[in-house]
C-alpha cells in the first residue's frame, strides 16, 4: 500500500491492516508524520518526537490489535488537552513555554487502549472561536479550499483529520467548537452530554458548558473513541457514574427505524444557506422514503440559547482564566512592578484580543448591578431552554438540524465583528446550554465543493441513539 | 457601556489596554450587549436557576482524606523558594 493511500484509512480499515501485518504500527505512525511535515494547513502546534519509538513498543505486542479496535491507533489532541511531557500552549502566547505535568484522563484511557499520540493540534485561543483565526500560532487552513476557515475552535483536530494527518483527533466542545468544525472540514464530531467524559487536564474555559469529544472519519470510529473516553472520573466531580454503553456494538445491531425523529422548526429560518437547507430537506425526505417516523417540533425558547450562551461563558471565562497571573501559570515578566502592575503587564501581553474582550464581557456581566440582571436572568433561561428539550425528547428520540448556518466562510470575513463570528455557533449552543449530546456528521457538498454538516442531538446520556441514526445514514446514501 | 466602565472593567480583569482596544471594546461590547438584552425583559420570576446542563447533579462526597500534592505542578512557576511560591512585592518599589 502506498504511503498516501495508508493515511486515508479510518481507524477501523488500519484495525484490520495491522491484524493482517499489511503494515506495522512504526510505518503508520511514520506515514502521518510525513504527511504532518509536508503539509501547509497548520493544523498541529507540535508533534510528539517520541511517537516512533512508542509505535516500536507497541508493534511488539501486534497481537493486542485483534481484541483491541483502538490498538496502535495514532491520535492528534487539541492543545488545551494535557499529555505529560509535551507543551499544552491553549494556542497561547501565555501558555507557549508551558509543559504538561500529568496526562489528562481522557487521553490516559486511550493510551491504555493502546493509541499513541502523535501531535498537539492548533486552535483557537484557550478554546475560544469558531474559525480558529484566534490562535497565537496562526489561523488553520480549510483542505477544502485553502482561502477558507477551518471552522474552530478545534479547527487543527479537525483538519487533521480531514486532510489525512490522523485518523482521530480529540477536540472540546464549550458552544460548538467540535461540531462546527467537522462540519466545515467535512469529518464526523461528537460533543457527548455534559458529564459523560472526565475533564480532568483539560485546560477550562466555561465550567458548566465544556466537554472533550472525538473527531474521526466515520461515526463507528468515533463510537469505538467514545466507548474507551467515556465514564466516571474521581478527579472529575462532574463526570457522571451512569454505565458506559457498547457504543460500537448498539450502532450495529439496533434499529434505527425505532428512533422517531424530530425536526425543530426554529433551526430553518430564512438566515440559513440555501444550499445547506436544501441538503438536510433531502435527507429527511430520504429517511422518510426510507420508512422512519418525522415530526415537526418547537423548541420556543431556542431563539434565546445564543443569548444565555454569550452571558454564561463569558462569565465563566473571566473566572477560568483570572489563572493567569504570571506567577503559577503563563508568561513571567522580567520588570521590576509591584504586584498589580505585573498582573496587568502579564495579562494584557499574553492574551490576545478575543480572550481580552471576552474577559472584559464576562466581567462586566459579573460586576455589581449587572451580575441580577445578566448572569441570574442568564442562568433562568438555561432552566427554560433545558425544559424546551426535555419536553421534545418526552415525544422524539432524536433532533436533526443544520450544524451551521453557513458553509466554511473566508478567512477574515468575520475577523473584524465579534458578534458575526459569534452567530456561527447559532444552531450549536444550544446542546451546551442544556447538556445534551450532538453529533456532527456530513451529508453534502455546496456547488463550490464545500462540505455540508448535519446535526443530530439526543438526550442526556442517549448517545446510542444519536450514533445509530447516524451510522445508518453515514452508510445509506 | 460607557467609556469609564471600560476603564474600571479593565482594572477589575487586571487588563492593561491601549487606547485603540479600549475604543474597539467599547464598541464592539456594546453591540453584543445589545444583542444580549433580548433575555433582559423576560419575565422569569418564578423559574429557577440551573447552573449547569447536568439532568441531574449527582453529589457525591468523598472522604475527607489528606493526600501528598504533586510537585510537579507547580514547577513551572516564576519563581520557587522551598515548595513556596515567590510573588513580587504587592507595593510598588519606586
Amino acid at each position: 500500500m502506498l504511503r498516501e493511500e495508508l493515511t486515508k484509512l479510518n481507524i477501523v480499515e488500519i484495525n484490520r491492516a495491522l491484524q493482517n501485518k499489511q503494515f506495522s504500527v512504526k510505518e503508520i505512525t511514520e506515514s502521518y508524520l510525513q504527511a504532518i511535515d509536508h503539509s501547509n494547513l497548520n493544523a498541529f502546534i507540535s508533534v510528539n518526537k517520541q511517537a516512533l519509538k512508542m509505535a516500536e513498543e507497541l508493534d511488539q505486542n501486534i497481537g493486542e490489535a485483534k481484541n483491541n479496535v483502538l490498538y496502535g491507533i495514532p491520535l492528534a489532541v487539541k492543545d488545551i488537552i494535557l499529555v505529560k511531557d509535551l507543551k499544552a500552549t491553549a494556542a497561547s502566547q501565555m501558555l507557549k513555554n508551558y509543559i504538561a505535568p500529568y496526562t489528562a484522563t481522557v487521553v490516559e484511557r486511550l493510551e491504555k487502549e493502546g493509541m499513541l499520540v502523535i501531535g498537539k493540534t492548533n486552535c483557537d485561543e484557550f478554546a475560544m472561536g469558531a474559525s480558529n483565526e484566534h490562535s497565537a500560532f496562526g489561523p488553520v487552513l480549510n483542505p477544502h479550499d485553502q482561502t477558507r476557515v477551518s471552522g474552530g475552535s478545534s479547527g487543527g483536530s479537525a483538519v487533521a483529520v480531514a486532510a489525512s494527518l490522523a485518523p482521530a483527533a480529540l477536540g472540546s466542545d464549550t458552544g460548538g467548537s467540535i461540531r462546527q468544525p467537522a462540519a466545515f472540514c467535512g469529518i464526523v464530531g461528537l460533543k457527548p452530554s455534559y458529564g459523560r467524559i472526565s475533564r480532568f487536564g483539560s485546560i477550562a474555559m466555561a465550567s458548566s458548558l465544556d466537554q472533550i469529544g472525538p473527531m474521526a472519519k466515520s461515526v463507528e470510529d468515533v463510537a469505538y473513541l467514545l466507548k474507551a473516553m467515556a465514564g466516571v472520573d474521581k478527579k472529575d466531580a462532574t463526570s457522571s457514574h451512569k454505565a458506559v454503553p457498547n457504543y460500537p456494538k448498539l450502532i450495529k445491531e439496533s434499529d434505527p427505524r425505532q428512533l422517531v425523529i424530530g425536526v425543530p422548526k426554529e433551526y430553518f429560518s430564512d438566515q440559513i444557506d440555501p444550499e445547506i437547507k436544501k441538503a438536510i430537506e433531502e435527507k429527511i425526505k430520504f429517511l422518510e422514503n426510507n420508512d422512519f417516523q418525522i415530526k415537526e417540533v418547537s423548541l420556543p425558547s431556542a431563539k434565546y440559547a445564543l443569548a444565555v450562551y454569550y452571558l454564561l461563558m463569558p462569565a465563566e471565562v473571566s473566572s477560568n482564566l483570572a489563572r493567569f497571573d504570571g506567577l503559577l501559570y503563563g508568561l513571567a515578566d522580567q520588570e521590576n512592578l509591584a504586584l498589580d502592575d505585573w498582573y496587568k503587564t502579564v495579562r494584557s501581553g499574553g492574551f490576545s484580543a478575543e480572550v481580552k474582550r471576552r474577559i472584559m464581557l464576562g466581567t462586566y456581566i459579573l460586576s455589581a448591578g449587572y451580575y441580577d440582571a445578566y448572569y441570574k436572568q442568564a442562568q433562568k433561561v438555561r432552566t427554560l431552554i433545558k425544559e424546551d428539550f426535555k419536553k421534545v425528547f418526552a415525544d422524539v428520540d432524536v433532533l436533526l438540524t443544520p450544524v451551521t448556518p453557513t458553509p466554511a466562510f473566508k478567512l477574515g470575513e468575520k475577523l473584524d465583528d465579534p458578534l458575526q463570528m459569534y452567530l456561527a455557533d447559532i444552531f450549536t449552543v444550544g446542546a451546551n446550554v442544556a447538556g445534551i449530546c450532538g453529533l456532527s456528521l456530513p451529508i453534502a457538498k455546496t456547488k463550490n465543493n464545500l462540505p455540508i454538516g448535519l446535526q443530530l442531538l439526543a438526550n442526556s446520556f442517549e448517545e446510542e441513539k444519536i450514533l445509530s441514526l447516524g451510522y445508518f445514514l453515514e452508510n445509506n446514501q | 457601556m460607557q467609556a469609564e466602565e471600560i476603564k474600571k472593567i479593565a482594572n477589575l480583569a487586571k487588563l492593561d489596554l491601549s487606547s485603540a482596544e479600549k475604543d474597539s471594546f467599547l464598541r464592539q461590547l456594546s453591540d453584543i450587549l445589545a444583542y444580549l438584552d433580548q433575555i433582559k425583559d423576560l419575565n422569569l420570576e418564578q423559574v429557577p436557576e440551573s447552573i449547569s446542563g447536568a439532568e441531574e447533579i449527582e453529589h457525591v462526597l468523598r472522604t475527607d482524606q489528606v493526600e501528598d500534592s504533586d510537585p510537579k505542578s507547580i514547577r513551572q512557576a516564576y519563581q520557587l523558594t522551598d515548595d513556596y511560591l515567590v510573588s513580587p512585592g504587592v507595593f510598588n518599589k519606586k
